[in-house]
């Protein structure tokens, strides 16, 4: 006996309304996308379970025998599916030094300008990197040398830090994981683990163009929930 | 079969390569082969997740980056096959009669301004552009107005204002994105002015088009407008999604390949500039609602190299190639970026001349 296909389509926009539900529900959408587009997880689960339902509806109303499944449609089928299968491949995952590498040193998002920090002690890796070239924007949040700062970041293992000091780093997203960027700040000190969490708390200095931190306190810790901070004026 | 007991010459002599194409269309599943390629499909991931297989880091990259894409695609899909279904389903079939009628140096330009009024990013207007010309728009208005509206849409100018800083740069990339969109969008929509529907769109396979029951009756769909509309909604989005998830792999596979320091090298020339940063759009394949901050952080390129990127992107990248080639027959593609490469190019050099 042959496979309706109507149920085999209808199973499938099932999986992918039940997926974004997940994503939705466990909070886990930052995971893949920014703040920015956010809203797309919930409006595709509603109306994917909309459409679910509509189509479910009309299979159980329709009289007549449906279409059966061909070999080419259930390909596509599960060509669709490839993206939940890799999901649970990297189910806790975040991009970390690897991609860091690939996608360039952090260049992205500093030409724009985000509202300054509510304190300077408050400046976050993209607000210092901005800073070293804006004297502007560093005056008006206050980021000059001897601040005293609080970053969470992992290493990056880059190269193209000043000697003696090792770059952690924090990817920003505006979009999606796509165009993330690394955005990093060089530590003062041999260089841990790359892919190693740490909070750094430590005052700044200047060392020829780039803002470097001087560490009081260096600690491991875990990957947080939120990997990615997401770029938003 | 005749009296020398020889098989129909028309069928012995049919090549090869159609009888398993024909066959790979129409041969259908049986329960338990469907349920055993799915317990497979299951088994796999399952094994390949206790295996580690995306845990090395270039899987680990491949695998996040591609996800994303998919997972940010996928929802403006659905709106676009929301909009195309609600175009088959509740306008009359000549509802755009009255735009064919229309001159085409006006109709195209007029389809191109009408993006304003389609805020989403590209892979939304492509099933709508198609519903259209399936509907009796002109071809050519059709494809000006699926090119411009992810560029000339308000969230799309409003977002590459804010990544330029505002004030008077913004407006200048603003009214350059713009400007350069219509001109490129229209430029296209004339290429293709002479197309009749039928040589430009490719012909759905049977498997999703509405179903088709062997008892079928229109009147079970026609009469129930919303489980009409959600047929014509799951066939679009399902058609579509499996090519997103195509380019988006893709994607994933050449940002994961190439490194980001191989374009950065390309930054100073004016024309490989802009030739560069067009090729960094169709790799990237960003969403047009935020690829501005994308753009403008490109700061060893000139600006009119950074316009080239803001008005390629959402004209073609990897995932919309991979679209336009479900969507299109195969010359739309070729045509496409042998008219919109040179007036980017030349575009954006103007612009820069404009600008500096």
């Amino acid at each position: 006996m042959t496979v309706d296909a109507r149920i085999a389509r209808g199973g499938a926009l099932a999986l992918w309304a039940a997926f974004f539900f997940t994503l939705w529900l466990t909070g886990s959408t930052d995971r893949f996308l920014g703040t920015r587009t956010a809203w797309i997880v919930p409006f595709g689960a509603i109306v994917l379970a909309l459409a679910v339902l509509a189509y479910g509806y009309g299979y159980l109303r329709a009289r007549g025998r449906g279409p059966r499944l061909t070999l080419r449609e259930a390909s596509g089928l599960f060509a669709l599916l490839v993206p939940l299968a890799a999901v649970a491949l990297v189910p806790h995952a975040a991009l970390g030094s690897y991609a860091a590498a690939r996608k360039g040193s952090g260049s992205f998002f500093l030409s724009a300008r985000p509202p300054v920090p509510p304190k300077p002690a408050d400046a976050s890796f993209l607000d210092i990197r901005i800073a070293e070239g804006d004297h502007t924007f560093a005056g008006n949040a206050g980021i000059k040398s001897g601040l005293q700062v609080r970053l969470l970041g992992f290493v990056t293992g880059s190269k193209d830090v000043p000697a003696g000091t090792f770059e952690i780093a924090r990817f920003y997203i505006s979009c999606c994981i796509a165009d993330a960027q690394a955005v990093g700040v060089p530590i003062v000190g041999r260089q841990p683990k790359r892919d190693t969490w740490l909070v750094v708390t430590g005052s700044l200095e200047r060392r020829g163009k780039r803002f470097v931190v001087r560490p009081g306190r260096v600690q491991r810790v875990d990957e947080p929930a939120q990997p990615y901070l997401s770029f938003r004026t | 079969m005749d009296r020398t007991g020889l098989a129909a010459p028309g069928l012995a002599l049919a090549p090869a390569r159609e009888r398993l194409a024909r066959a790979w269309a129409t041969t259908t599943i049986s329960e338990a082969a469907f349920g055993r390629l799915l317990g497979l499909f299951v088994l796999l991931t399952i094994v390949a997740s206790a295996l580690g297989a995306g845990r090395g880091p270039a899987a680990q990259t491949f695998l996040l980056i591609f996800t994303s894409i998919v997972i940010e695609a996928l929802p403006f899909i659905l709106v676009g096959a929301l909009a195309s279904a609600a175009i088959a389903v509740y306008l009359p079939q000549g509802s755009f009669g009255w735009i064919s009628r229309l001159p085409l140096g006006l109709q195209i330009p007029g389809a191109a301004l009408g993006g304003f009024a389609f805020p989403v990013c590209e892979c939304g207007s492509v099933p709508v552009a198609r519903r259209l010309i399936a509907r009796g728009v002109e071809p050519g208005a059709g494809i000006a107005f699926m090119l411009a509206s992810p560029v000339l849409n308000p969230i799309v100018l409003a977002s590459t204002w804010v990544a330029y800083g505002g004030h008077m740069r913004g407006a200048e990339m603003v009214a350059g994105r713009a400007s350069l969109g219509l001109v490129t969008a229209a430029a296209v929509g004339f290429a293709f002015s002479r197309t009749k529907p039928g040589e430009l769109l490719r012909p759905r396979p049977a498997d999703y088009e509405h179903d088709h029951g062997h008892d079928h009756d229109h009147g079970d769909i026609r009469d129930s407008g919303p489980v009409a509309f959600a047929t014509h909604l799951v066939s679009d989005f399902l058609f579509m999604g499996k090519f997103i998830v195509l380019g988006a792999g893709l994607s994933a596979l050449v940002q994961v390949v190439l490194p980001g320091s191989v374009v950065s090298a390309l930054g100073g020339a004016p024309v490989l500039s802009s030739l560069a940063l067009m090729g960094v759009a169709f790799v990237l394949s960003l969403c047009s609602e935020a690829d501005a901050f994308i753009a403008a952080s490109f700061g060893s390129f000139t600006p009119g190299a950074q316009l080239a990127f803001l008005v390629f992107g959402p004209l073609a990248d990897m995932k919309l190639t991979v679209l336009y080639g479900a969507t299109f027959r195969r010359m739309f593609v070729g045509r496409l970026l042998l008219v919109a490469i040179p007036i980017i190019l030349v575009g954006s050099l103007i612009f820069e001349a404009l600008v500096r």
